[in-house]
């Protein structure tokens, strides 16, 4: 830690963020965020509304085995997930270039890598989401369903007009939770499977600041970037949260 | 809602029945593979055929002699439990006091909670391990477990809960006489029931799974199952056998608590859908 820089004036302050932003790689590892975030939205809003569309159709023991199976890769330890991963995706003998007939080396070149980490997170991640959605569907009274059905709506109108806009405020959740969190999520894969590389192809912030600043426990340049994370997350969470009280439906 | 039935209706709900029975063969197979390849034998390890045959329980062996398994598995437990107890407690009660009382500033401070949710852990964990070295905490199962005792995801899940309570019946409460205290414990709580087991598993989940902060604390290394792993992790290469055995090992004890739990959670679901 730097003892001369606790005593700063303001200049000696803002000098922690002219470190910040000059870190080599900033500003692409801040695009690359965002690309990861909205990467990981199909799998955390997207797909688990459809399932949980889908499961209304399935009835008894098969909708419990599906659950299941959909829910079990969120029970897999990041670290775990990340070793068996780092199996499949192994170029000569992994499965995934067995079952597609590719000769990919998935961790070692920039597109794949990107690929394999959006991918295994959102892997990772389906589940909560699947179950989050679940829990909003149960909540949803069938009543409204029903009685728009007996005034002649079509299923496709009584889930597009009804239920997923009672659903708003879990789906508002859920990709507030994706903005917040996605780094964080991928962060045990990147550091496990690729390391931020190849030639820093993987590097999300949170990993540049794992990697420069608190590799050297560099207490002013974590400091300064967790006020650049409050103020930039706190913009998109208050949008966020304000769009939740304006399209929420509570039915109580 | 009543189903049409018809050739329609059947051909859907199959369509349905293949469309989640694929994606949930693909979530599931990474994890059979993981346990598939764990049970070869070393020789076999690199082999591609889908069922390990024949079984051997070398790579676990491997495991046992190179980590304390039984040790760590308690201790892993002991974290994973303080830790979802805590937050599960914090977050009953900061979503009760939220969803159940208009008071000056609740926009505020919920935000306030929503907030810690913007700082990633790759920021404060400096400044918390400062705190736990002062409090001489380092290297204990404290240290691990008392900076993650409230969590912003259990406060906004509970406060959408007791939201979603008929105000009713926390007015008839009041009626009848109870304080606020005795409302949360014998009216609200008995009816979150199935939404607080399934929150307290998914937290016990998260906090068994964590890896960084547990890596940071116990530098004693390898005092949690997760850490054990990287002992077969190398730069040339992994030692396959042993690394998928403590991985499966690690993932283990969630899985069994999965199986037995989910059809409470299920038809906690269920009922709450029902109400």
């Amino acid at each position: 830690m730097e003892p001369a820089a606790d005593h700063a004036d303001g200049a000696g302050r803002a000098r922690h963020y002219a470190r910040l932003f000059a870190l080599p790689d900033f500003g692409a590892s801040v695009g690359r965020t965002v690309l990861l975030v909205l990467a990981l939205l199909p799998f955390t809003v997207a797909v688990p509304v459809l399932v949980g569309l889908l499961a209304r159709r399935v009835r008894g023991r098969a909708a419990v085995v599906y659950q299941a199976l959909v829910f079990s890769p969120l029970l897999i330890a990041p670290v775990a997930g990340a070793a068996v991963w780092q199996w499949l995706l192994d170029p000569r003998s992994g499965a995934v270039n067995q079952v597609l007939g590719t000769t990919t080396n998935w961790l070692q070149e920039p597109g794949p890598a990107q690929l394999a980490i959006v991918v295994v997170t959102g892997w990772h991640v389906l589940g909560f989401a699947v179950l989050v959605v679940a829990a909003g569907l149960a909540g949803i009274d069938r009543d409204y369903a029903a009685a728009a059905a007996l005034d002649g709506a079509s299923r496709w109108q009584v889930t597009r007009w009804v239920t997923l806009p009672l659903l708003s405020p879990t789906l508002v959740f859920l990709a507030l939770v994706t903005v917040l969190l996605s780094a964080q999520w991928s962060f045990p894969l990147v550091d496990t499977l690729t390391g931020g590389g190849p030639s820093g192809a993987t590097t999300t912030v949170h990993y540049l600041l794992w990697d420069y600043g608190f590799g050297s426990f560099d207490a002013g340049l974590g400091a300064a970037a967790g006020v650049i994370f409050f103020l930039g997350f706190g913009v998109v969470a208050a949008g966020l949260v304000a769009l939740s009280d304006r399209v929420s439906f509570h039915d109580s | 809602m009543d189903e049409p039935v018809g050739e329609r209706s059947r051909v859907r709900t199959v369509a349905a029945h293949v469309a989640l029975g694929g994606l949930g063969v693909l979530c599931a197979f990474p994890i059979y593979w993981l346990y598939a390849t764990s049970l070869r034998a070393p020789e076999d390890v690199y082999s591609p055929a889908p069922l390990p045959w024949p079984l051997s329980v070398q790579s676990y062996a491997d495991a046992f002699r190179v980590l304390d398994v039984g040790g760590l598995l308690l201790n892993t437990t002991v974290m994973a439990a303080l830790i979802a107890l805590g937050q599960l407690l914090t977050g009953l009660l900061a979503g009760y006091a939220f969803a159940a009382w208009d008071f000056r500033g609740t926009g505020l401070l919920y935000l306030a909670f929503v907030a810690t949710w913007l700082v990633p852990f790759q920021v404060t964990m400096l400044p918390n391990y400062v705190l736990l070295a002062r409090l001489g905490v380092l290297n204990t199962i404290a240290g691990v477990v008392l900076p993650s005792l409230c969590t912003a995801l259990a406060v906004m899940l509970l406060r959408q809960h007791v939201q979603a309570f008929p105000r009713e019946l926390l007015e008839a409460a009041r009626l009848d006489g109870r304080g606020s205290w005795s409302t949360l414990w014998t009216v609200v709580v008995p009816n979150l029931r199935p939404a607080l087991a399934a929150l307290g598993i998914l937290l016990f989940v998260n906090a068994w799974n964590e890896y960084f902060w547990p890596a940071l604390v116990l530098q004693r290394s390898n005092a949690v199952l997760q850490l054990g792993l990287r002992s077969f992790m190398g730069t040339e290469g992994n030692d396959w056998g042993p690394l998928m055995a403590t991985a499966g090992l690690a993932c283990l004890p969630v899985l069994v608590l999965y199986l037995v739990l989910q059809r409470q959670i299920v038809d906690g679901f269920v009922r709450s859908g029902l109400r």
